[in-house]
């Protein structure tokens, strides 16, 4: 007998983590009293308006948001309401979103990563005002990127199985494993949102790594148990189309019944296969 | 299908005023000078069964106003078709091609997965989020609209090739085998060969064989006609291509047959005649069909009668916008390709080596060589019945192709040489003139479909001078056979 052919369920780089460089390149919108006009504009990216910067309440309360690029193409986020400590706040990007919650200072540091180059990051406030960011000129366009996005309770995961379960590259999961951005030549899972609301999981293929050749099959997979058998699984499947746009599909699966606990529902045919041919 | 326009033409001649009912109906043409009126039997996507007062017709009421107390609401104007197919060909293939359709309606495009092989597809327009069609797919559906398929095996199906796919034998990335001979893979494919022979593998230790087949091997019935295929009982049969090619990627020992749109991470492996001619499954071979197991993806109609919006879908399929599409998918596409000279050494070469003590087929392929030295061959290839000058099927919608692209211009700075070639059986003389002949039969179809035309054209025959495949074989020689269309300047050389 030869070896069973196994999904990788790789690590899940958690966004959310402190940053050692959160003070650099800070930001944009500074008040300075209830009656100021709002600071400085922005130059908007070209083909998305940008949302109009809130006036900020009061001197103490100014929000800031800043985005620089971070490995591979993620996005390094800092937010800051010093005035909404505990407060729920919600980062989108495109179809892409995720909700986080501010520490007790009113601070989260995330990462973030980006579905495609053509979409500002926008963070929604607890108040509900939005601000727009431009993502950082090093947005990667030829990332290879396919996410799985939903609200509530988590029901699917997102699977990569890359190159094959012949293929001999073990550092690839020992370097996930260790929550760095493997350098080895294959792709890495990063969840985002912290289980407060709106939830996704991004696979990440970086563009440096597609000397490699072959096929990474993707799929969604949802482990029925005693919590989830019976459920109806609804999510947003994301994935960047051979053209540079988005491909979006909606999830409406309904799980199977108690008898099935123990079994793993898996979606193979939600995903298109990415396919890389050497250069 | 004829009838039905008449019947409809007969409606609009005398169509007296009906009393007012429920389910009236009066369907106009926009210019005014089409009527059709009575009571609404029925409507299927954009078919309206009327009731006039010459009998029931059926109308294709896209584009047409409707007025009276039976025109039913935008709801039920819904197109909605069902489309079974296999997951891989609905996912890799279809969804990308009716995204891109959709982006060219100016529609937008979703999909919801209800289970694994069971989804929806919805267009909508953008601004009114009016729902315009919905599509159900599905691996098995009970009264499917359409069909993808890579076998077109109803008769009673109007089917299209939307795409190109090839059979290929697969083994894992780690075993050494990279060429296997026709009659050593049928060997093999029917078991009857337990381990790899180290003389292939170059290994010290024997590796067993262990055989991952798809449930059709039909596509092989081009290498051996005579006598099909047993595989063995042995070996593990997989409906889905993704799981056989996953398979054989994880075992070095594996032998595969998967479509070469779906070896995943698996290795093809190059396919030589007993002569040692050699044809790799390349794009560009598949296109040209000179690989023998190119395998079509065809959709297929139910029925003749589809609502507008499915006709333009398949039609979009085939249209060189979806080519680039299709590209992408690992699928071979249909739009002509180039093959330039220098890609052309390997046939070269063997044909030289086979004419080392031929002094007339070695001056014949001089000639030859002259001939298309400055050109590109198209991918496009005309190929023959046994001994005749008969188009087979296939070659008969090149034609089409071909006078399509004559009258787009596409060559319109060069000239196209039609070259004939026989395989080895007859004497040599007689095979010379026959491949004229050949050429001859092509380029008068095509010129009868292009009429007038300053498309400069020239003929010649080669006769058996250039062999592709192995004439020791059937498949060979039906290989062989064919009329290769170049592309050279015209003031290229003289013949």
């Amino acid at each position: 007998m030869f070896p069973a052919t196994l999904p990788v369920r790789r690590f899940a780089y958690v966004a959310g983590v402190a940053l050692a460089a959160f003070a650099s390149g800070h930001f944009v919108q500074s008040g300075t009293g209830p009656a100021a006009a709002p600071a400085v504009a922005l130059p908007a990216p070209a083909p998305v308006p940008v949302p109009e910067i809130t006036v900020v309440p009061a001197p103490d309360c100014a929000r800031t948001a800043t985005v620089e690029s971070g490995l591979a193409g993620m996005l390094r986020v800092v937010l800051h309401a010093p005035c909404a400590p505990g407060a729920p706040v919600r980062v989108a990007q495109g179809a892409l979103v995720a909700d986080w919650t501010l520490d007790a200072e009113g601070t989260r540091h995330l990462s973030f990563v980006p579905m495609s180059t053509d979409h500002p990051l926008v963070v929604t406030w607890p108040d509900g005002t939005t601000s727009a960011r431009a993502l950082p000129e090093s947005a990667d366009a030829a990332t290879y990127r396919a996410a799985l996005a939903w609200d509530g309770p988590r029901l699917l995961s997102l699977d990569a199985e890359e190159f094959g379960a012949a293929s001999d590259r073990p550092g690839l999961i020992a370097a996930a494993a260790t929550g760095l951005v493997p350098q080895s030549g294959g792709g890495f899972l990063t969840v985002l949102g912290d289980g407060t609301g709106r939830m996704a999981e991004v696979y990440t293929f970086p563009a440096e790594a597609f000397r490699s050749q072959g096929v990474v099959r993707l799929s969604a997979s949802a482990p029925i148990t005693l919590a989830t058998c019976g459920r109806r699984a609804k999510a947003t499947a994301l994935q960047s189309d051979p053209f540079g746009g988005l491909m979006t599909s909606r999830v409406d699966v309904a799980l199977p019944d108690c008898d099935g606990i123990g079994q793993t529902l898996v979606l193979r045919n939600l995903f298109r296969d990415l396919r890389l041919a050497a250069h | 299908m004829l009838c039905r326009p008449l019947a409809f033409l007969l409606a609009l001649a005398a169509a007296p005023p009906l009393a007012a009912a429920e389910r009236d109906v009066r369907l106009t043409a926009p210019d005014g000078r089409l009527t059709v009126e009575g009571e609404l039997l029925g409507i299927e996507g954009e078919f309206f069964r009327v009731l006039t007062a010459d009998g029931a017709v059926t109308v294709d009421a896209g584009g047409l106003d409707c007025d009276g107390p039976g025109c039913p609401a935008g709801e039920e104007m819904q197109v909605t078709a069902a489309i079974a197919g296999p997951p891989d060909l609905l996912t890799e293939l279809l969804a990308p091609l009716m995204a891109g359709f959709a982006e060219a309606q100016g529609l937008a495009f979703s999909q919801t997965f209800r289970a694994d092989e069971r989804f929806t597809w919805d267009l909508t327009e953008p601004a009114t989020g009016r729902a315009v069609a919905r599509f159900d797919l599905g691996e098995i559906l009970a009264a499917p609209d359409l069909v993808v398929s890579r076998i077109a095996d109803d008769p009673g199906l109007l089917a299209d090739i939307i795409a190109l796919d090839a059979m290929v034998a697969v083994v894992a990335p780690d075993n050494p085998v990279a060429t296997m001979s026709t009659p050593t893979l049928r060997l093999m494919l029917e078991g009857r060969v337990a381990a790899w022979p180290t003389q292939l593998t170059g290994l010290a230790e024997t590796r067993s064989v262990t055989l991952h087949l798809p449930d059709d091997l039909s596509a092989f019935g081009r290498i051996w006609p005579y006598r099909p295929l047993a595989p063995a009982t042995t070996a593990t049969r997989h409906a889905d291509p993704n799981a056989l090619a996953d398979a054989v990627a994880a075992d070095p020992g594996a032998l595969g047959v998967v479509p070469l749109s779906r070896i995943g991470n698996a290795t093809p492996l190059v396919l030589a005649g007993p002569c040692g001619r050699v044809l790799p499954a390349t794009p560009m071979l598949v296109k040209a069909e000179d690989y023998p197991l190119t395998q079509p993806v065809y959709i297929e109609r139910a029925n003749a009668l589809q609502p507008r919006l499915v006709r333009d879908f398949i039609a979009y399929a085939q249209s060189p916008a979806a080519q680039a599409i299709i590209r992408r998918t690992g699928l071979v596409d249909q739009a002509i390709g180039r093959i330039p000279f220098s890609d052309q050494g390997d046939r070269l070469a063997s044909a030289i080596l086979a004419a080392e003590d031929d002094e007339a087929a070695g001056a014949e392929m001089r000639r030859m060589i002259r001939a298309v030295a400055a050109g590109e061959r198209l991918t496009l290839t005309f190929r023959f019945e046994d001994g005749e000058a008969q188009l087979d099927a296939p070659s008969r919608s090149n034609i089409r192709q071909l006078a399509d692209a004559i009258l787009s211009g596409d060559f319109k700075d060069s000239e196209l040489l039609f070259a004939g070639f026989t395989d080895s059986q007859g004497p040599a003389e007689a095979n010379l003139r026959l491949s004229l002949r050949r050429a001859e039969s092509v380029a008068d179809a095509v010129a009868r479909l292009i009429g007038d035309s300053d498309q400069r054209i020239a003929l010649d025959g080669f006769g058996e001078a250039l062999p592709m495949a192995c004439d020791d074989t059937h498949w060979g020689r039906e290989i062989n056979r064919r009329v290769e269309v170049w592309v050279r300047s015209p003031r290229g050389p003289a013949n």
